[in-house]
């Protein structure tokens, strides 16, 4: 009687266990989890960057990599397996983890395993859209520093092979059709002004081809891009955009997605000089917009009466939306920023530098702050007015230095060391400033104002301190460690310059 | 009894129950319930193994919705799904163990020795009435909490307004609980049915109301900390512990545990000691 009761037992257990959805649910929830925890990791390294060691890649890296090989992309990625949605899940975690490997390996700079990476995750995943689609988007991404021409044609590439909707979810791909701004962007960066047209030309013409298909969201966010092609090409007419923002905002449905809609029918029709029909979307859009979305459509108003070229009513436009829009918020701080400046503009100076220290005490770590100290030395300066702008430099150095010795956030201490060195350049201070612009290319050479600083600091040396071989350091260390293939280009011109003895100065 | 004389009865009681903690045949009904809440925490945390997942999966879509089927968002919900899962939980295995306890403290405190297995025994068979006595109480805190998400839910209600609507409801709890505290010992003490039960309720509470009033307060006030905790969900998730949720969750239920067996024992000493001669004629032979 026991051994047949355990026997039921047994048997009743076997079945409950077994009793599950294949076990994709559980893999999906392992996966998820592992995905999270070495996820984790990486946000970490990047509170503190200069602190991760490549222990600590190499530890991220082992995590994400366990996770490709325990839901490898021959089990998950099948494409009979991806016709349930969780095993679909499965497979774009795993396909995401060495995507993730790949970017990694960016942050440590080893360029060649992400590149080969990403092409691993490519192939891989192919079946499933959206990691191919990430995989590609990080191998052009990567490439842009190196082979922008390459990049461009990978962007050109994506926008071609990728569809424009997922087929699963119905929903636009949106990087596929920003791909294709991209590399039309790059062409026309080229003077390949044609090439460009042609690929927003077919852009225009592969969303004209699904549009139908596609409704609500997905299709106002088809009409959107398709506006954004016509209106991308040299010598648009206005008309045909507008007509296809016209068509986004009926299947927008209200929201801050028609009001963005507006936004950008404003924007065609100021670009196109019709600043009253700008006027009137950005007034339908800021009334539709909720409070968090007005700030921006509020700006662009302002921004219309500016070129409209009537300050004042600029002026009261910048007062009134200060006035309704949350006092620490960006727009609200921007238009803060633009009525100051404009009250210089038109005379109104001891006004517009009350305004503008305000401005700064406010928000001392806002960018908008930073420029409002650089505005008041601006203003003496423009003026010529010296002896003021280095009074005013002052105040704005100490302001700038409590910032760098008490904020550990990188963006402010970035804003606020470029700052700090413009100043010291703008004032002519440029023993001072030649440190402070070495201090922005060493610590920020991975960035675009890094390695202005660093192109900055070389012209001070040789230029204004007659200091050649400390110029010829910096343009080694330009030609070395400048991620910009141009700018180390450039630097070496310089270096074969100063060391053939050759008196022409950049 | 004058409300002085109540409030020294209750403390009295809740003197004597913290007395009776250290007794371990008074924990086996709630040790019952208890084990049924943390196998509850488990599954739902990890309701995706294969043992488990062809229930914890429909459950967990029932209370939670699909989004609650992703890591870590399960272990971020686990405090509100355990919540709404032990509504059922309390309403039934709940109602058994707090009857069972009740009559095993009602014969500790007449001096007769507690019978666990024979007390759980007549639980299960007055289940429906033990149950159905509690059914009301249950039902009206669940109506109070759901009005209460509703009205919080909404995004125009300020912080102060918002405190003030939560005082409100924890008062509104505190009533409830009040008004339905001598509800078991009716059933398993004076060995009532459901009907005279009910209806003796209002009875038993006018005749112990500053007692059952200051008991209610006393676990309110117990069980406050632990909500507090209920909140600290996305923080233990953000900095990267999701699982710690679910300790969280069987420390909450824990501590539940140890404010019911209080109020249990007070309750069943405050009926014994004066609530009893308002609803029954002769005291029950222990």
């Amino acid at each position: 009687m026991t051994a047949t009761r355990v026997g039921a037992w047994g048997l009743l257990l076997v079945a409950v266990a077994g009793c599950g959805d294949g076990g994709a649910l559980w893999a999906r929830y392992r996966a998820e989890r592992d995905f999270w925890h070495a996820r984790r990791m990486v946000q970490e390294m990047q509170i503190e960057p200069r602190l991760t060691t490549d222990a600590d890649f190499g530890r991220a890296i082992v995590s994400f990599r366990e996770i490709a090989t325990r839901f490898p992309a021959e089990r998950w990625a099948a494409p009979e397996r991806l016709r349930d949605p969780v095993a679909r899940d499965v497979a774009i975690l795993s396909g995401d983890a060495l995507i993730a490997i790949g970017q990694l390996e960016e942050m440590r700079g080893d360029r060649a395993a992400a590149l080969a990476e990403y092409e691993r995750a490519g192939r891989a995943y192919r079946a499933v859209i959206p990691v191919a689609l990430r995989a590609a988007l990080a191998h052009a991404a990567a490439m842009e520093r190196s082979d922008p021409v390459q990049a461009a044609a990978e962007y050109a590439a994506i926008a071609r092979d990728f569809p424009l909707l997922d087929p699963h979810s119905g929903e636009a791909l949106i990087p596929v059709l920003d791909a294709s701004f991209r590399a039309a962007a790059a062409q026309r960066q080229r003077g390949l002004a044609g090439a460009a047209d042609s690929t927003l030309a077919a852009l225009e013409q592969r969303a004209l081809e699904v549009v139908p298909k596609a409704k609500g969201r997905t299709a106002a966010e088809l009409w959107v891009r398709i506006a954004q092609a016509r209106a991308g090409r040299l010598g648009a007419e206005p008309d045909p955009a507008l007509e296809a923002l016209r068509q986004a905002l009926a299947e927008a449905g209200g929201g801050d997605f028609a009001a963005r809609i507006l936004l950008s029918m404003g924007e065609i029709s100021l670009a196109a000089g019709r600043a009253d029909s700008a006027l009137v979307f950005a007034r339908r859009g800021f009334d539709i917009a909720s409070p968090s979305a007005r700030g921006v459509i509020g700006l662009f108003e302002g921004r219309v009466w500016e070129q409209r070229g009537q300050a004042d009513s600029a002026i009261a436009h910048y007062q009134r939306l200060a006035a309704v829009l949350p006092p620490a918020s960006t727009p609200a701080l921007e238009a803060r920023l633009r009525h100051a400046l404009l009250l210089e503009e038109t005379g109104h100076w001891e006004q517009a530098r009350s305004e503008l220290r305000a401005l700064a005490a406010t928000a001392p770590s806002h960018p908008v702050a930073i420029a409002a100290l650089e505005g008041i030395v601006g203003h003496h300066l423009r003026r010529g007015e010296i002896e003021f702008a280095a009074v005013e430099s002052r105040s704005a150095l100490e302001h700038l230095d409590r910032l760098i010795a008490t904020y550990r956030d990188e963006d402010v201490l970035l804003r606020a060391r470029v700052s700090r060195a413009g100043l010291l350049l703008a004032v002519g201070r440029f023993e001072a400033a030649l440190p402070a612009l070495v201090e922005v290319w060493e610590r920020y050479s991975g960035t675009p104002q890094g390695i202005q600083a660093g192109v900055l600091a070389a012209q001070v040396a040789e230029g204004r301190l007659n200091d050649r071989p400390r110029a010829l350091q910096l343009y080694r260390d330009l030609a070395v460690r400048s991620p910009d293939p141009q700018v180390q280009a450039a630097a070496r011109a310089q270096i074969r310059r100063l060391e053939g003895g050759a008196t022409e100065r950049p | 009894m004058s409300p002085t004389q109540q409030l020294s009865l209750a403390w009295q009681s809740l003197l004597a129950t913290l007395r009776s903690l250290a007794t371990p045949a008074l924990w086996i009904p709630w040790l019952l319930l208890g084990a049924v809440q943390v196998a509850l925490a488990i599954v739902i945390a990890w309701f995706a193994h294969p043992a488990v997942s062809w229930f914890a999966v429909r459950l967990v879509r029932l209370i939670g919705g699909e989004e609650a089927l992703h890591y870590p968002t399960i272990f971020r919900l686990l405090p509100a799904l355990h919540a709404r899962a032990d509504l059922v939980i309390g309403a039934v295995v709940g109602a058994l163990a707090a009857g069972a306890a009740t009559r095993m403290f009602a014969a500790r405190f007449t001096g007769v020795e507690a019978r666990p297995g024979a007390e759980l025994g007549w639980a299960l068979r007055h289940a429906p009435a033990l149950i159905a006595i509690n059914l009301p109480l249950n039902l009206l805190l669940v109506g109070l909490s759901l009005g209460l998400d509703v009205v919080l839910g909404r995004p125009q209600v300020g912080t102060i307004v918002r405190q003030a609507i939560t005082l409100v409801g924890l008062g509104g709890a505190m009533l409830l609980q009040a008004l339905f505290l001598y509800a078991t010992p009716l059933v398993a003490v004076s060995g009532l049915g459901i009907g005279p039960a009910l209806a003796s309720l209002p009875r038993a509470f006018a005749r112990g109301a500053w007692a059952a009033l200051s008991l209610a307060l006393v676990a309110v006030l117990a069980l406050l900390p632990l909500q507090q905790l209920a909140g600290l969900g996305d923080t233990l998730v953000e900095r990267g512990t999701p699982e710690m949720m679910a300790w969280m969750t069987i420390a909450q239920a824990s501590l539940g545990l140890v404010v019911a067996f209080v109020l249990t024992g007070s309750a069943t000493l405050v009926y014994q000691g004066d609530v009893a001669r308002a609803v029954e004629p002769r005291r029950p032979r222990w």
